[in-house]
């Protein structure tokens, strides 16, 4: 076999770079972009919702949700233009309730996209998450309850702009990447003490927070400053040791946190209560892979865009302006759709094709 | 026995719409131009329709105007009847059309050609076409002549190798009854300019008198008058009216049972006609469940009885179209001057030409109008003015003149040509341009004129008129974005009676004139500090204050396009040694060599991926 490999190679071959042969079926149109990038994620995923996810949106479930929303604007657009270019023939009058109607309706589909972006990130890319406590409430019992099972991968991924070691935990359905980027487990984010600019700083890169408290005891002031750097963030308390005692509340904490939770680290058992938390707060719980779904920030962006353009144009037409603006603004929120899907070019796109492809920079 | 006719600078082939403008702009730019036409009688002819405008058409013939052409001082000057289209949709939309008379149109071009400094118009017919060793072009006429030019402008219309049909009969032929010209199409394709077959057609034209306009409803000009040219010193009249009819089963019926007759649909005619102007026949194969068509009634001038049928295009025989046209109202006794026809003709393929029109592989050569694929006087003429500027540039040995799509119709046109896959005659529609907010016909001379100046097209006086108009507009907004008005209750009573909402403290100007439901105008009772200023000025400010957004919005698009378009791509490019190109990008793009990534993006059978591929190579290559 090898032998093989060496006398292509000698004849002029050329080993397949990474993704290439992905690469290779979106230049070649045999795939469009959102089913290329998830390859990516496909390949990246961790575990098997992410997967499921990622295969759904390759099967073409992205492409014909936005392709059929484009279609709405299209053809809109286009009896606009028949209705101008043709203003002596008898072409239907344009109907603005309907096309309101439309208009909004596409709209409703593209902002749930946009609103499940977030959850949809938790399941295949995973959460930056946190972990805070004075010392002594039992963070290292938490760890090993989160990375004792079904403790994930370590991965590496080099030649992106990241350069960065991560420890995930797979915990459900929701991947928690503890970032390090010193890459030893001990030094993560496992925020010591309430040393504030350090913690702060830790606390305001991450997506979701846990707040350990030792529930044995009374709240101390360690405890309540920081519980508030948790306030207006996705955040849950853990309410640790219940094994020795209850004296912390749930709602001693609430007005702080998302939710919070009561157990006892130690308890294999605590597994699932912990588990259930995280995917009720992160949204998780009712995900649906069969749904499309966006699966970066290029993608989210994309949408973002028509759907502001598709705004303009709703106002135009609920505010009496004239046509011509009304069609101005709908063309307008057709294009990130076709760049969404890569059949329109721009340098978004070509960095896209940079970024996950590695071609030769 | 040949004979050395002339030596010329720019030699122009054809008088139509194109070759007028390509002309003219070629001799007022102080260079020898002779304008060769096959008959001298019909410069300048419309063979369609009589009338110049319409939607997007209307802001090319303003556009052109500005540039210093003509079509729109012949169109004022000789106009029956003017109307402004899509009135209500929106100031992006509104369309200046006019009807001419045909005659009076044809006979003020004419004595303009013949009257114009450094302009020879001579009748010829061209047979042979020749590149000299030295470079220059050698044409030969008819009649032996021999004639050398440093650059040749090619706009022949629909007369290279014409060819009339109705019916079963057909035989070469021009437009309305005129020569053809055969011999051209044969001494290019020996020179290696392919050229290929389209066709477009012409509804009849019938005698006033047989038409029983009783019961027909009438189309009114617009009280206020539309003009297309800066020109004004004088006051073009309403002079006529339109009439509309409609067609009905009956025409229906009588054409579907002949259609074997009709050579469109028995397969005698090659050529591929335009999907915008249909013939009748197409019209209701096409739409077979549509109960009727409309048809419009529009005099071909004041001293003719000749209407022109608009709608009514046809190739089917003559006893049919007879029959046909008895079945509509009002045409019951129908007598017919000129028999509906088709007609096949040579044009060529404009992506093989520059964006200044000259042709990629034969410097010197130009080509515009429907010779390049085209259909509309409109597009011919903003066409013809391009390329006879450009002629006289290259003579004068001056860089080229190039408008971009983001500059006017007449740029997003040949950009259109020069990079699309035609499978039809091009025809412009106010949908082609995405700055269509920006490109207005409102604002076609603030935008053009400079260049028409730069180019000694435009006198100093007219462009100083022109820099002042721009001043007065842009002087007037600041002020209504600076000047507060208090409510008070005059006021107040007419914002409830325009339906939007009464005002409880001072308001901004601008803000009121950025309401829909209120005008300019309404303001000016409450407005005290308001200069006096012309109606146009006033239209403008309008309009930029309304649309503020949408322009600012356009305008960060425009910038975006011109860098994508300031990617240029070398000429010499070997695209075929891209590998990473699919093979059809390759050919497409070694065919047409664009200019700039911007313009390679357009072209069909390039998909983004390829540009990518392209863009990723440039960088590559530090290109």
């Amino acid at each position: 076999m090898q032998q093989i490999l060496r006398l292509c190679l000698k004849n002029g071959a050329v080993p397949a770079e990474p993704g290439e042969f992905t690469k290779r079926a979106f230049l070649n149109g045999k795939m469009d972009l959102t089913e290329a990038e998830s390859v990516m994620t496909l390949i990246s995923a961790h575990g098997r919702q992410a997967a499921d996810a990622a295969f759904n949106v390759l099967r073409g479930s992205l492409s014909k949700e936005i392709k059929d929303i484009a279609d709405v604007f299209i053809a809109a657009s286009a009896h606009m233009a028949a209705w101008v270019d043709y203003p002596d023939d008898e072409i239907e009058e344009l109907n603005f309730d309907t096309l309101l109607v439309d208009f909004k309706d596409a709209r409703t589909k593209l902002n749930s996209l946009v609103d499940k972006f977030d959850m949809g990130q938790a399941i295949t890319e995973g959460v930056e998450t946190a972990i805070v406590g004075k010392p002594n409430v039992g963070k290292s019992t938490l760890m090993n309850l989160l990375l004792g099972r079904e403790r994930s991968i370590v991965t590496e991924i080099a030649g992106t702009t990241r350069d960065v070691v991560e420890e995930t935990a797979r915990i459900g359905n929701v991947v928690l990447r503890l970032s390090d980027t010193a890459g030893i487990r001990q030094s993560a984010d496992i925020v010591e003490s309430i040393g504030i600019e350090y913690a702060k700083t830790k606390l305001s890169h991450s997506a979701l927070i846990l707040a350990i408290v030792d529930g044995s005891k009374a709240l101390d002031d360690e405890d309540l400053a920081i519980l508030k750097e948790c306030i207006g963030k996705p955040s849950l308390c853990i309410i640790n040791k219940s094994d020795l005692g209850n004296v912390v509340k749930r709602e001693d904490v609430l007005s702080y946190v998302s939710d919070a939770i009561t157990i006892s680290a130690k308890d294999k058992g605590s597994y699932d209560v912990l588990r259930v938390a995280l995917e009720t707060l992160l949204g998780t719980a009712e995900f649906d892979s069969s749904e499309a779904m966006l699966l970066n920030e290029r993608q989210l962006s994309c949408c973002q865009k028509s759907i502001s353009c598709i705004d303009e144009a709703i106002n135009a037409i609920e505010g009496g302006l004239t046509m011509d603006a009304v069609n101005v603004s709908v063309d307008a929120a057709i294009a990130p759709l076709l760049e969404l899907t890569g059949q329109r070019v721009s340098d978004a796109v070509v960095n896209e094709v940079f970024s996950k492809f590695c071609v030769g920079k | 026995m040949e004979y050395f006719a002339d030596n010329y600078d720019v030699a122009i082939i054809g008088a139509g719409h194109a070759g007028i403008e390509a002309g003219l702009a070629s001799a007022r730019m102080g260079v020898r131009t002779v304008v060769f036409t096959i008959s001298a009688d019909w410069v300048g002819n419309c063979p369609c329709n009589t009338a110049i405008g319409g939607t997007s058409k209307g802001t090319l013939v303003k556009e052109i105007d500005a540039l210093g052409g003509e079509m729109g001082l012949a169109t004022d000057h000789n106009m029956i009847q003017s109307r402004m289209l899509n009135l209500g949709k929106g100031p992006a939309v509104h369309s200046p059309r006019a009807q001419v008379d045909r005659r009076d149109y044809s006979a003020y071009m004419k004595n303009t050609l013949e009257s114009c400094e450094n302009l020879d118009l001579r009748q010829a017919e061209i047979v042979d076409i020749k590149q000299l060793p030295d470079g220059q072009w050698q044409l030969k006429t008819k009649l032996e002549a021999l004639y050398t030019a440093k650059c040749v402008v090619i706009a022949t219309g629909t007369f290279l190798r014409g060819r009339v049909y109705v019916g079963e009969v057909n035989f070469p032929s021009g437009p309305d009854g005129m020569f053809p010209a055969n011999d051209l199409s044969d001494a290019l394709n020996k020179l290696g300019v392919k050229t290929r077959r389209f066709k477009t057609g012409t509804p009849s034209r019938a005698n006033k008198r047989s038409i029983n306009f009783e019961n027909l409803e009438v189309q009114e000009a617009d009280e206020k008058l539309v003009r297309f040219s800066h020109d004004k010193s004088f006051t073009p009249e309403n002079k006529a009216v339109c009439h509309i009819t409609y067609t009905n089963d009956e025409t229906k019926k009588v054409i579907l049972e002949n259609l074997d007759r009709s050579p469109l649909y028995n397969g005698d005619i090659e050529g591929i006609g335009p999907r915008y102007c249909p013939s009748i026949e197409s019209k209701i194969m096409t739409f077979p469940n549509k109960e009727r068509h409309q048809i419009f009634i529009e005099p071909c001038g004041l001293n003719t009885q000749e209407m022109y049928l608009q709608g009514l295009s046809s190739s089917l025989p003559e006893d049919v179209q007879l029959k046909f046209l008895r079945t509509i109202p009002g045409f019951e006794n129908i007598e017919v001057i000129r028999t509906a026809y088709a007609i096949e003709y040579d044009c060529v393929d404009p992506r093989y030409l520059k964006p200044t029109l000259e042709f990629l592989d034969f410097p010197g050569l130009f080509g515009c109008g429907t010779f390049c694929s085209s259909s509309g006087y409109e597009e011919a003429a903003a066409q013809g003015i391009v390329a006879g500027i450009n002629a006289a540039l290259l003579v004068k040995n001056k860089p080229p003149f190039i408008l971009d799509r983001a500059s006017s119709y007449i740029g997003t046109l040949i950009d259109d040509l020069i990079t699309k896959t035609l499978t039809e005659p091009y025809r412009m529609m106010t949908s082609r341009s995405e700055y269509r907010l920006v490109l207005r016909q409102d604002n076609a001379d603030l935008r053009l004129t400079k260049y028409g100046y730069e180019l000694g097209l435009i006198t100093k006086e007219r462009f100083d008129e022109v820099c002042e108009k721009q001043r007065l507009i842009d002087e007037e907004l600041e002020r209504i974005k600076n000047t507060t008005i208090a409510p008070s209750n005059e006021l107040n009573n007419l914002l409830v009676s325009r339906e939007t909402s009464p005002m409880k403290t001072g308001t901004k100007l601008i803000e009121l004139v950025r309401r829909p439901e209120l005008g300019y105008e309404d303001l000016a009772p409450f407005d005290k500090s308001r200069p006096e200023l012309s109606d146009e000025v006033k239209e403008e400010v309008e309009i930029e204050a309304k649309y503020e957004g949408y322009i600012k919005r356009q305008q960060a698009q425009i910038n975006e396009m011109r860098r994508l378009e300031s990617k240029k791509l070398p000429e010499d490019l070997d695209y075929m040694s891209i590998v990473n190109l699919r093979l059809e990008a390759r050919e497409k793009l070694s065919k047409i060599k664009p200019a700039s990534v911007g313009q390679a993006s357009r072209i069909d059978g390039v998909s983004p991926a390829d540009i990518s591929v392209l863009l990723i190579y440039l960088e590559k290559e530090k290109i």
